[in-house]
């Protein structure tokens, strides 16, 4: 009885997990605001229940942590309904690919500048 | 004959008045005494006195009045010198009330900037206890920011260009192939027992289900239970907002939210 109790506390984890990832997704959270999940009074319940995500003990097995952000402004009643429009979760999306790239671009310039002052180096010996 | 018994009223009812007016008051009766003196010795030179005991009055109120003058005027000196020291004793009190005022100056002073000095120290233990309570170890930061990082969740892979279907966040795909989406196909074979054909191709795997820790192993996720072991979210947890008060009919000992299980 203690086992299938544990097990399914296991697979309740393995799942709440899952899902507090998946608000990453801004397609996904349109979805779900078109549906109407998030005028559901238990559904709004339940991501207030989610924030122990946040605690650190629990936020180490999450793969991607901006998930958090998401799940905090999701608490905002005005944030849940702009995620109706298409176009906001349309905004959200741009913006947050754009910050994913901003660590490798910044790389790549300072790459490419290093190369630059390579070569004039290079030439200056010569 | 009148002006003296004026006089001699006026000497004696001197006890309110102030030693200057006294010393006025003297004066005038002296001066009356002496012009009556003058005006009987010249009417005794072309006449007989009336009345030959007057002079002798005269004289004596004459020699009254000026002792009283006198010793009025030892009293005037007294005064002066014990005037003159209060005035060297206000000065000095002065002085010493200006020395006052500096120091309470100057303490205020000092202790507003103990008291800030005293505020910010104790700002700085807060947050030195602050930083204690949240003090990991490195090395476990190190390996959390190496692995969201090495799997191109937080930072764009080097290569990525616009088409490429990865993203920041798990994709349909993904989500689909987790556990939570073969929860709603309870047709396919088990957890991962059809993937995409595109999945496989593009070389990935679904991550998400493997996040990142090995679920097989048991006695880690025993401590990581999930808080709340009420299912039921219509129900409002003790102290929630004040907005739900009419929900109160639905609120059942059931809604702790101390985990029953959790050990």
């Amino acid at each position: 009885m203690q086992a299938k109790h544990d097990t399914g506390n296991r697979l309740r984890f393995q799942l709440e997990l899952e899902f507090v990832q998946c608000l990453a997704n801004p397609n996904y959270l349109n979805f779900l605001a078109q549906r109407g999940y998030f005028k559901d009074k238990a559904f709004v319940n339940y991501l207030k229940y989610l924030l122990y995500w946040k605690e650190p003990e629990y936020a180490k097995y999450l793969k991607y942590p901006q998930c958090l952000h998401m799940l905090e402004l999701l608490q905002y009643e005005h944030f849940r309904k702009e995620l109706v429009n298409a176009q906001c979760a349309k905004f959200i999306d741009e913006q947050q690919i754009l910050h994913w790239q901003h660590y490798s671009r910044k790389r790549m310039r300072l790459q490419q500048a290093l190369a630059e002052q390579q070569q004039q180096n290079n030439t200056s010996v010569k | 004959m009148a002006a003296a018994s004026a006089a001699a009223a006026g000497g004696g009812g001197g006890e309110r008045s102030s030693t200057r007016e006294r010393l006025l008051a003297a004066l005038e009766d002296l001066e009356l005494l002496a012009r009556e003196l003058i005006e009987i010795l010249a009417i005794s030179r072309n006449q007989k006195l009336p009345q030959p005991g007057e002079e002798s009055q005269i004289l004596e109120l004459l020699i009254q009045r000026d002792g009283e003058f006198q010793e009025l005027m030892k009293l005037a000196v007294d005064q002066g010198k014990i005037h003159h020291e209060m005035q060297l004793l206000e000065k000095v009190v002065e002085k010493r009330d200006n020395d006052i005022q500096q120091l309470q100056k100057q303490l205020k002073e000092a202790e507003h900037i103990l008291a800030t000095a005293v505020y910010q120290a104790k700002e700085k233990l807060k947050s030195i206890e602050k930083a204690r309570k949240g003090a990991i170890s490195s090395e476990e930061i190190i390996k959390y920011a190496h692995r969201i990082s090495a799997s191109n969740a937080v930072c764009a892979p080097l290569t990525w260009v616009p088409g490429d279907p990865r993203r920041p966040y798990p994709t349909d795909l993904e989500m689909r192939s987790g556990l939570l989406g073969q929860m709603n196909n309870p047709s396919t074979n088990g957890v991962n027992g059809h993937l995409p054909g595109d999945a496989l191709a593009a070389g990935r795997l679904p991550d998400v289900l493997a996040p990142q820790y090995p679920w097989q192993s048991s006695d880690m996720s025993m401590n990581m239970l999930p808080p709340n072991h009420s299912n039921d979210f219509m129900l409002e947890p003790p102290g929630h907002n004040k907005e739900n008060e009419d929900d109160v009919e639905v609120m059942s000992t059931d809604s702790s939210s101390s985990s029953s299980d959790s050990d």
